[in-house]
């Protein structure tokens, strides 16, 4: 093998060692399939539709609708065994039982829909289309139970749970009552089990999961949407009472799940170097939000992350408030040598790039960027058209680093006026 | 008072959804499940595939901080698209299609942000570091490959790293690259040689070059 090919062995070696340190797999992972499971497979197949389909389909559509209300009449069949294809939709004011020869019973709660997609000797499945419903499934050998709610699924051998699927908000929960089930579906570890009175809680939207045992009171594991185990953070009691909104007579337990906040999910994503997800994740939080709860240390991240993606107004956003927040500390004074710089880079503001290095010069007296913003003060005010006040940062930059990189030019700057007018 | 009814009989629907690996190695079926917008399915897609994707997508980029949304990019294209697979044999060549406009496409935009933004621009690569070489200068090597591929031509680029890099035969990267055989064998030669050009402008490469006198037959 020859010396080059041998190298990029080692290469080829070196970037398999970082990819499976890097953990982007795991990551890319729960991304995918969020989105796989947040959209429609309309919006995933990107279907490119005519005006004239379009309408084709809707009047496709109507006529479909209006075929089934016929043959559903009130959706709701009377007395006579339903086939197993139905769809079933308990009305708001009562629940609607239904019964399985086999002895196991689905309770729909008032307002909530279900179909029966498959019922055999061998397992049968239901779909949960929105609302909660309550099962009770005799244990019995070779037989499996299932319920589709939303992307989730559940794999039920014999037990009693209540399981919801609200939509509108992408709110997933299985509260335990008996025995234990399976569930699989985005922000899940594989076949994440629930069982003995457990309440597992997952927002979509909010990118957030919760297995709460109420009777410890204690959070047993929590995960935010990056599967990254030490970003936890529980299912807030905000959220489940908003769920508790959405679907009357949800079990209050979900109110239970104390937990401690931890990292959310756009932090985690920063901190690993993802920016534009880091972004989005921001802007699907509320920009004012973020900047009102971060800590200091957050906010420096937040601007630094926005700079990378090139959002200058929220850096700038970030960086002021790091100043208002954490006034005379080393984050304030961080953030006004960032402000310095992004405005001499990025918006090529010297005047306003030099007052920031000034003020960073002003408050942080001993720092190893102090080199760095002294010769950038020189070069904006240079920049900035004012020339005396460059040379004089000139002369102090080369008083006290006469080898440092801005050297040359500031030696260049001086000309005539050589250091030892100092 | 509630309305009670009793299912009993059996009637098939629905494709039914189980989990585990119920898929083995039948990409046919996973095609199939992948098609009806089955989620496991699409789980399962994703954990067979998603090594070698980083793999294609981390030889053409380097160590690149945005892996992880590359490998989501390429994942979220290839489901999008999936009803235009016709045969489940060509899956694994056509997802790698997929990564590699993924990579140029990524490429091209960094091109235009850099000409855009002259002097502020994000490094999306990290270093690359062997622990402990036997050859002191190796990470040094390294450093100088990654601003060598950095340097060339796109195509080239492409080309050189999943030829010699990630070691892929000729034809399978002929299709990675959309191209044909001919085309990609000739495409290969000329990215050698402008590698063999660059390279011998960084001292701890030109030695390394003189002792390569071919990469290997065709």
């Amino acid at each position: 093998m020859t010396k080059m090919k041998s190298l990029l062995a080692q290469m080829r070696l070196a970037q398999d060692a970082w990819m499976a340190h890097s953990g982007a797999v795991d990551e890319g992972r729960d991304s995918f399939l969020q989105q796989v499971a947040s959209r429609s497979q309309r919006a995933v197949f990107r279907v490119r539709w005519t005006p004239l389909a379009l309408a084709g389909a809707g009047a496709a559509a109507m006529l479909l609708v209006g075929a089934l209300w016929w043959l559903l009449g009130d959706a709701q069949p009377s007395d006579a065994t339903p086939d197993a294809a139905r769809w079933y939709q308990a009305t708001a004011d009562a629940p609607l039982p239904l019964h399985f020869d086999s002895g196991d019973e689905v309770v729909l709660s008032p307002g909530s829909a279900a179909r029966i997609a498959h019922n055999s000797d061998e397992h049968a499945v239901m779909m949960l289309e929105r609302g909660r419903a309550e099962l009770h499934v005799v244990h019995r050998a070779n037989t499996q139970w299932q319920v589709n709610a939303g992307p989730f699924v559940i794999v039920v051998t014999g037990t009693r749970f209540e399981t919801t699927w609200i939509p509108e908000t992408a709110h997933f929960a299985v509260t335990m009552r008996e025995g234990r089930v399976r569930i699989n579906g985005p922000m899940l570890p594989e076949s994440q089990e629930v069982r003995d009175n457990q309440v597992l809680t997952v927002s979509l939207r909010e990118h957030r999961f919760s297995l709460v045992d109420p009777g410890l009171e204690t959070a047993q594991a929590q995960r935010d949407a990056s599967g990254d185990a030490a970003h936890a953070e529980a299912l807030s009691p905000t959220d489940a009472a908003a769920a508790d909104e959405q679907m009357p007579g949800e079990d209050a337990m979900h109110r239970g799940a104390s937990s401690k906040i931890a990292p959310t999910l756009w932090v985690s994503q920063a901190r690993k170097g993802r920016a534009s997800a880091a972004m989005a994740s921001v802007k699907a939080e509320g920009v004012a939000s973020v900047l009102r709860r971060a800590t200091p240390k957050e906010l420096l991240l937040l601007a630094d992350t926005a700079r990378l993606t090139r959002d200058v107004a929220l850096a700038e956003r970030a960086y002021h408030r790091v100043r208002e927040r954490a006034p005379h500390t080393g984050d304030a004074y961080t953030a006004a040598f960032s402000l310095g710089k992004m405005a001499f880079d990025v918006s090529a503001k010297y005047c306003e790039s030099a007052r920031w290095f000034e003020t960073y010069l002003d408050e942080q007296k001993h720092s190893s960027l102090r080199r760095e913003a002294m010769g950038r003060l020189m070069e904006a005010r240079q920049r900035c058209g004012n020339k005396t006040s460059a040379q004089d940062a000139a002369r102090r930059y080369l008083q006290a680093y006469p080898d440092g990189p801005h050297a040359p030019a500031a030696q260049k700057l001086l000309g005539a006026a050589p250091i030892n007018n100092m | 008072m509630h309305s009670s009814m009793r299912i009993s009989q059996p009637r098939t629907l629905t494709p039914i959804v189980l989990p585990g690996d119920r898929f083995g190695d039948d990409d046919a079926a996973l095609l199939r499940a992948l098609k009806a917008g089955d989620i496991h399915a699409a789980s399962r897609f994703y954990e067979r595939y998603a090594n070698h994707i980083a793999r294609v997508l981390t030889r053409i980029l380097g160590p690149d901080r945005e892996l992880a949304d590359l490998i989501n990019d390429t994942f979220c294209a290839a489901y999008a698209s999936i009803h235009r697979l016709k045969d489940s044999d060509k899956m694994k060549a056509w997802i790698t299609k997929i990564a590699v406009h993924v990579a140029r496409s990524c490429i091209r935009k960094r091109q235009r942000r850099r000409a855009l933004w002259f002097r502020y621009e994000s490094d999306y690569s990290e270093p690359l570091h062997v622990p402990e070489p036997e050859d002191p200068d190796v990470n040094d090597a390294l450093s100088a490959v990654q601003m060598v591929l950095a340097k060339m031509s796109l195509e080239h680029r492409i080309v050189f790293s999943l030829r010699f890099i990630e070691q892929l035969d000729l034809t399978a990267v002929a299709e990675a690259c959309g191209v044909s055989l001919a085309t990609v064998k000739r495409r290969i030669q000329r990215a050698e040689g402008e590698f063999a050009a660059l390279a011998r402008k960084h001292d701890c490469l030109a030695e390394r070059m003189a002792r390569t006198e071919k990469w290997e037959s065709r």
